[in-house]
């Protein structure tokens, strides 16, 4: 090292080097299992960021570095080629060699890259601009899978997300703003080393007390511009951010104002948004394994798109929010039915109740974890039990229906192709089910099921002529408008629903794990005697798909909450039994653990600065004592902003100082180190420290404060400066 | 191999414990539909769950005692198979008393059997434990019931304690049963196949042998036993333990399972190269009620069907199974889905739909699949899907060679898609290595079509090629000196060409991969004849006859590979030199020494290039294969060939995500 003052920054530097590679290796291993102990790979970094440090401070030219790196690589190879012509030669069959080397590789690896960047780092001036740019890259890369509304991924941010109980944004701009800042720092660390040799010249920026204050404050002030840059972004686009990521299809619906939205359903998300746990058998469901939880029905046309009618129609629908009970009486008229209670435990904010179709009672459920679940309800339907193949002769429409209701149902699009498409599609046909049918078979035929359809509308356009007239681009908003337009056109009362269509094989033991994704809209046609019944298009060509496995690890944890049994079991069953542990996540402190780290690290520094300042009261040899209470004085000097400059002795350093805190000490400690006399007496050395300290006892209040707060003594003393 | 009786057992347990009742009331009294007018009792109570419109009796729950809902929910369990309605019931039970074992008990089997939530129910059993142990004292028993009782629980003790990987707990439960003086029928099955799990072969060979001979649950103690005998070495004797255990399961009539020991003979008839028996096997196995629902059979015999690149064969037994499957809504995929991703995956690779095929091998990598009541194990899964994805990828980058880029930022997304894969597949590829070498005891896997193994043989030399040429020669020459199965050595000859071939000896490997272009089982082993066919190719010249002869052997019989593995097919070429430079960006070549015109095929473009509406359309015909023959249309250049090469190189098969 060319400048003495400079070791605090390197080894700074060289810390952080360590510290980043821990970290990269800690994320690969999550993202990509990397099957080689993390001890070992983390050691190899370590060793490899010291050892290529050293190297790059030393004379050697770059080239000589390069071969370094070359031979060590040529050395493991030729190692284990030599090894393995032993072992074949010997008439070994096993591959044991192959699987040392594996991991050596994986070693080596970690090791070469970790040394060579840090190699590079030294000799060259570029290159913590190069670092800093493949740092964000990368995380940005990593990061940005959210950039088309999937705010799910990587699957990191999910459990994250999911572990704090805060949304994917706010956890995205938490992790964004922490690499930010950790990134800055190291930035602005780097950027004070030494480089031993770029240009030739040898350049330092002192490390002195004021430059670590100076450091501190920059920093500090970094983070709190970050945090409330940060926390502006957040405001601003949170709430476009979110109603994005709702996929519109039955969110933030208001009175008369569509929810569903035709531009595009990239916001469908392996998100968690609630939680159904069916309390019986639905053994009947005609749609199995498929099932249909409503939430909203749109049957009113209001010149563009189909909204919400209000109550004066869609009568069947609860509509009370996810905090109200309702309750209404059965529809006798209505058969083909069965009894079915679906207990619902929100994981997202939602306006209203959804259920299966169609509910008679909703009623408020115990939370049993209030924290995670923002809403919880018992709904009791009379759900569909009629086959699907024994609706082909009814009849559609309601007998009881007054001719205002009927003729709200079946208001035709004024745009007269859609009863011209559906009257051509229905030819020959006479029963009203067959024609729906027709309908939903042709799109399925002919519509290509896709998140971005792209369709250039503009806002006061129909959304849904450029996909039924045009490219048959679209997903189920679409689908669902046009098959109701179609039906209409040709007299048959339908309107849209709105809700979840969940897949019950991927339920367990009766929970269903609805996910964002889930959100639906789907055409109904009210069938006499049997009620509203779902007609869905289910298209052939399928361009992107929104459909993802349930986390089912989430699943059995939400279980575990629901589980009314849990609460009867004792906490401590079967805990000693292998196997029974929880499925691994994302540890995070919690605040009384991070409280306590704060406070043993206060604590710790507490005690350390005491001992620095008073260490030499308990020395039990005299040279000890002496040396000791140099250091409490430079200590305390260097706090009020006396540092020993470079080149300077300590005798210049004790004349310069004002007060004159350390001239006995000193004179004692050169007499010590120099003198042929006999070592200082225990008196000598008490006397001298003592009136050193009497001195500083004397300089003002706000002195002494700074030299008791300030923590440079500390920061030198750990990073093993001279006093 | 599968042993899938655990299930059954535990619900002929749950009735055979003294607690089946006969049903306290009939079907008849399923009430009408609708409220009785009465408000919940207690909404804010979790075991509150109204029961009105119960099925079983005009009288509400909350009136009976715990007893009663236990044997009502026994009865929805085992007559009715209403799961839900049964678990409500029994939740109420336990509401009603905490302290009764048995609730735990059928708790801990339904969560078992039904759920297949394996911690909860282990929860569950160690409380009926406890419970049963306050009541009854400390083991030994001296009443017959409570022996039986006991006997029962340790059992279900050992079964949850294999599902959750802890085998040695599984057998120290079994321990403890023997300890006791317990017996029964399926005692010596469930040790030996806990033996097994634990590696210790003979002493399950024992232990199966004893049952045998003591006529203990003779149909899975033989199927046990067969699978021990196939395992150590003894096919044709597993094969004949296997044709009794099929005899014993069809003489149990609608309890038998058949379709376990059917699958397990399947598989080892796989395992001797006697294709068309394992096959008729297979069908058999996958034709019954009991192994329709099973993935192994279908995926057994899915996997063979692709050996044979018999693509619509496979895909119409995986849609068979899923179809099976989905009657039982409420069955949890987790039973399956990781392996018929894989497989779905398989078969998307070797016809092209590459983009499909990475998908369906993340989804089986991230998905969580069971294997106590199989055979195979989460290594051997992870190493298939690990290999599979990373030949996935290194195709998916081949594909992206020839794909001709309109702009600038495409092209610069193909080389940026083109690194990142090259550096996961070799990633992965690396640590398949890792994992066959480590986790399956040094490579055990290499004895070709090994039981339970998922990997793909026919192409498995391309993961071997890494590993070192010395060391992997030496355990060829070595495996094909023990191995007596004269179709195996074809295998074994392919490993040690695609090692000689990354060492660049292509003389010797030619010689061999001729050798197995010639000589390997037609109809059987057509996969590893396509690979050795296309690592041939790679000796060669691409203007040389052979090249010729060869790639249009692969061409004609599965296209898709072709251009997987990065070739180019030679074709005539008749339009103009620049819709010429186009083509011969994507995966053809210009063969221009061919005198015989019949010999490849001719891209033609239209007489005018451009069409009136601006198209440019490629004709593509053959003069032999007419079958082959496509026509491509397009306004662009770069697209047209594009497509042209899409129309050629991927066979568009259904869909098969829907898992």
């Amino acid at each position: 090292m060319s400048h003495n003052s400079s070791i605090p920054l390197y080894k700074t530097v060289l810390t952080f080097r360590v510290a980043w590679a821990i970290i990269a290796i800690f994320a690969i291993d999550s993202l990509i299992p990397l099957g080689t102990s993390k001890a070992l790979l983390v050691g190899a970094a370590a060793v490899g960021v010291i050892m290529f440090s050293r190297l790059a401070h030393s004379r050697l030219t770059n080239v000589g570095i390069a071969a370094i790196s070359i031979a060590i690589i040529a050395t493991h190879d030729i190692a284990f080629w030599i090894a393995q012509w032993i072992a074949a030669t010997t008439g070994g069959t096993g591959f044991g060699i192959d699987i040392i080397k594996l991991h050596s590789g994986t070693c080596l690896l970690s090791f070469s890259v970790c040394g060579v960047a840090s190699a590079i780092f030294w000799r060259a001036r570029w290159a913590i601009l190069a670092e800093v740019a493949a740092f964000f890259s990368v995380a940005i890369s990593l990061f940005a899978g959210h950039r088309d509304f999937h705010l799910d991924k990587p699957k990191i941010l999910n459990s994250l997300a999911w572990q704090l109980r805060v949304d994917h944004v706010t956890m995205l701009i938490i992790i964004g703003s922490t690499l930010l800042v950790t990134g800055a720092v190291y930035l602005y660390c780097a950027s004070l080393a030494i480089r031993p040799r770029s240009d030739q010249v040898t350049y330092q920026r002192a490390a002195a007390t004021r430059q670590w204050i100076t450091s501190t404050l920059v920093c500090g002030a970094l983070a709190a511009l970050i945090y409330f840059i940060q926390q502006m972004v957040y405001a601003h686009f949170s709430a476009m951010v979110l109603a994005r990521a709702a996929n519109g299809v039955g969110m933030g619906s208001s009175e008369g104002v569509s929810p569903l939205s035709f531009q595009s359903a990239l916001g469908s998300t392996n998100q968690p948004a609630g939680l159904v746990r069916l309390e019986g058998d639905y053994g009947n469901n005609p749609f199995s394994p498929m099932m249909y939880m409503r939430e909203s029905a749109l049957s009113s046309f209001n010149g563009k798109e189909m909204v919400f009618a209000g109550r004066a129609y869609d009568s069947d629908l609860p509509l009370v929010t996810t905090r109200d009970s309702f309750s209404r009486t059965e529809d006798a008229e209505l058969g083909q039915r069965t009894p079915l209670v679906q207990s619902v435990y929100l994981l997202a904010d939602h306006d209203h109740v959804f259920a299966v179709d169609y509910p008679v009672s909703i009623v408020q459920l115990k939370n049993p974890s209030p924290k995670r679940f923002k809403g919880t309800y018992r709904a009791y339907s009379i759900a569909p039990a009629y086959a699907v193949s024994s609706l082909d002769a009814a009849q559609v429409g309601d007998p009881r229906w007054s001719d205002d209701i009927r003729g709200h149902y079946t208001a035709p699009h004024p745009d007269p192709r859609y009863t011209e498409l559906a009257r051509k599609l229905t030819e020959g046909l006479t029963n009203p089910i067959e024609k729906v049918r027709a309908l939903t078979d042709h799109l399925s035929r002919t519509a290509i099921y896709t998140l971005t359809p792209n369709h250039n509308t503009k806002p006061q356009d129909d959304p849904v002529s450029p996909f039924l007239f045009g490219d048959h681009r679209g997903y189920c908003v679409h689908f669902a408008h046009a098959v109701v337009y179609m039906a209409r056109g040709i007299g048959i009362p339908a309107r849209i629903g709105t809700g979840y269509l969940t897949d019950l094989s991927q339920a367990k033991d009766g929970h269903i794990l609805l996910r964002m994704s889930d959100r639906h809209a789907w055409a109904e046609v009210f069938v006499s005697g049997i009620g509203w019944v779902p007609f869905d298009v289910q298209p052939d060509q399928v361009e992107s798909h929104a459909e993802t496995q349930v986390d089912s690890k989430l699943l059995e944890e939400l279980m575990g909450v629901l589980e009314p049994g849990e609460e009867i079991l004792p906490k401590d069953s079967a805990k000693s039994e292998p196997g029974m542990e929880e499925p691994e996540t994302v540890w995070i402190p919690t605040q009384a653990t991070l409280h306590t780290i704060l406070l043993s690290c206060i604590a710790f520094l507490i005690a350390a600065k005491l001992l620095l300042r008073n260490g030499w009261r308990i020395a039990p040899t005299a040279a000890l004592r002496l040396r000791l209470g140099y250091i409490a004085l430079a200590s305390y000097l260097h706090d009020i902003g006396w540092s020993r400059r470079y080149g300077e002795t300590r005798s210049e350093f004790s004349q310069r100082c004002t007060p004159a805190a350390l001239s006995e000490v000193t004179s004692l400690l050169l007499k010590k180190t120099y003198g042929k006399d006999a070592l200082p007496t225990h008196h000598e050395i008490n006397c001298a420290i003592l009136s050193g300290e009497r001195r500083l006892k004397q300089l003002s209040g706000w002195t002494k404060t700074r030299a008791a707060l300030n923590p440079a003594s500390l920061i030198r003393l750990f990073t093993g400066g001279n006093w | 191999m599968r042993n899938s009786k655990f299930s059954r057992w535990c619900l002929f347990l749950i009735t055979t414990l003294n607690l089946i009742a006969t049903p306290v009331h009939s079907q008849q009294d399923a009430p009408t539909t609708g409220l009785n007018g009465d408000a919940p009792v207690d909404p804010f109570d979790p075991f509150e769950i109204p029961d009105l419109w119960d099925s079983m009796s005009t009288e509400k729950d909350d009136s009976k005692s715990a007893d009663e809902l236990l044997q009502e929910a026994l009865y929805l369990l085992e007559t009715e198979e209403r799961l839900l309605d049964a678990r409500t019931k029994l939740l109420k039970a336990l509401k009603k008393d905490p302290q009764m074992w048995k609730i735990h008990y059928v708790l801990s089997g339904y969560y078992f059997s039904h759920v297949g939530h394996f911690r909860l129910s282990m929860k569950y059993i160690k409380r009926a434990e406890e419970l049963f142990t306050e009541k009854h004292g400390p083991p030994p028993y001296r009443d017959e019931t409570t022996q039986f009782e006991h006997s029962n629980i340790l059992y279900y003790i050992s079964q949850i304690r294999l599902s959750l990987d802890n085998y040695q707990g599984a057998l120290d439960a079994l321990d403890d049963y023997t300890r006791l003086g317990y017996s029964a029928t399926w005692y010596p099955g469930s040790r030996a196949w806990i033996l097994m799990k634990l590696g210790r072969i003979q002493d399950a060979i024992k232990v199966a042998r004893s049952g045998v001979l003591l006529g203990a649950d003779v149909g899975r103690t033989l199927n046990m036993l067969g699978i021990l005998l196939s395992m150590n070495g003894e096919p044709q004797e597993a094969l004949e333990v296997f044709r009794k255990a099929i005899a014993a399961e069809f003489s149990d009539g609608t309890r038998g399972q058949p379709a376990t020991p059917l699958n397990n003979a399947g598989e080892v008839y796989k395992e001797l190269f006697d294709d068309d028996k394992a096959e008729s096997f297979f069908l058999r196995a996958t034709s019954l009620p009991d192994g329709c629902e099973h993935v192994l059979p279908a995926l057994n015999l899915t996997l063979l069907y692709i050996d044979q690149q018999k693509t619509d064969a496979a895909i119409s037994t995986l849609d068979g199974f899923q179809k099976c499957v989905a009657q039982f809504p409420l069955r949890n995929n987790e039973e399956h889905a990781a392996l018929v991703h894989l497989a779905r995956g398989r078969i998307d690779l070797h016809t092209g739909n590459i983009d499909r095929a990475i998908t369906h091998f993340r989804a089986a990598m991230d998905g969580t699949q069971w294997f106590g009541k199989i055979g195979t194990n989460q290594n051997d899964l992870m190493v298939a899907t690990t290999i599979s994805l990373a030949q996935a990828l290194l195709r998916k980058n081949n594909a992206l060679r020839f794909q001709v880029p309109k702009t600038w930022g495409e092209w610069f997304e193909t080389k940026r898609d083109r690194v990142s894969n090259s550096v996961e597949s070799w990633w992965l590829m690396r640590r398949a290595r890792q994992l066959l070498t480590e986790e399956l005891n040094d490579l055990e896997d290499l004895s070709i079509r090994n039981t339970d193994s998922l990997l793909e043989y026919p192409t498995l030399g391309e993961v071997l090629q890494g590993l070192s040429n010395t060391a992997l020669a030496a355990r060829l020459a070595d495996e094909t000196r023990r191995d007596l199965r004269a179709p195996s050595k074809m295998f074994y000859q392919s490993y040690l060409a695609e090692s000689q071939l990354s060492q660049w000896s292509k003389g010797d490997a030619a010689r061999i991969l001729d050798t197995i272009i010639d000589r390997s089982r037609p109809r059987y082993d057509d996969l590893l004849k396509t690979h050795a066919t296309l690592l041939r190719l790679r000796t060669l010249d691409p203007s040389s006859t052979r090249y010729r002869e060869l790639s249009y052997r692969v061409f004609y019989t599965t296209p898709a590979e072709l251009r997987n593995y990065g070739y180019r097919l030679p074709v005539r070429i008749e339009a103009p030199a620049h819709l010429r430079d186009f083509i011969l960006a994507g995966p053809f070549v210009e063969d221009t020494s061919s005198t015989n015109q019949h010999e490849v095929c001719v891209i033609t473009s239209q007489q005018k290039p451009m069409t009136s509406d601006g198209n440019v359309i490629l004709r593509f015909t053959c003069p032999t294969n007419s079958t082959k023959n496509r026509i491509v249309e397009d306004s662009d250049p770069h697209e047209v060939v594009n497509k042209l090469s899409e129309a050629l190189f991927r066979e568009e098969i259904k869909n098969g995500s829907n898992i």
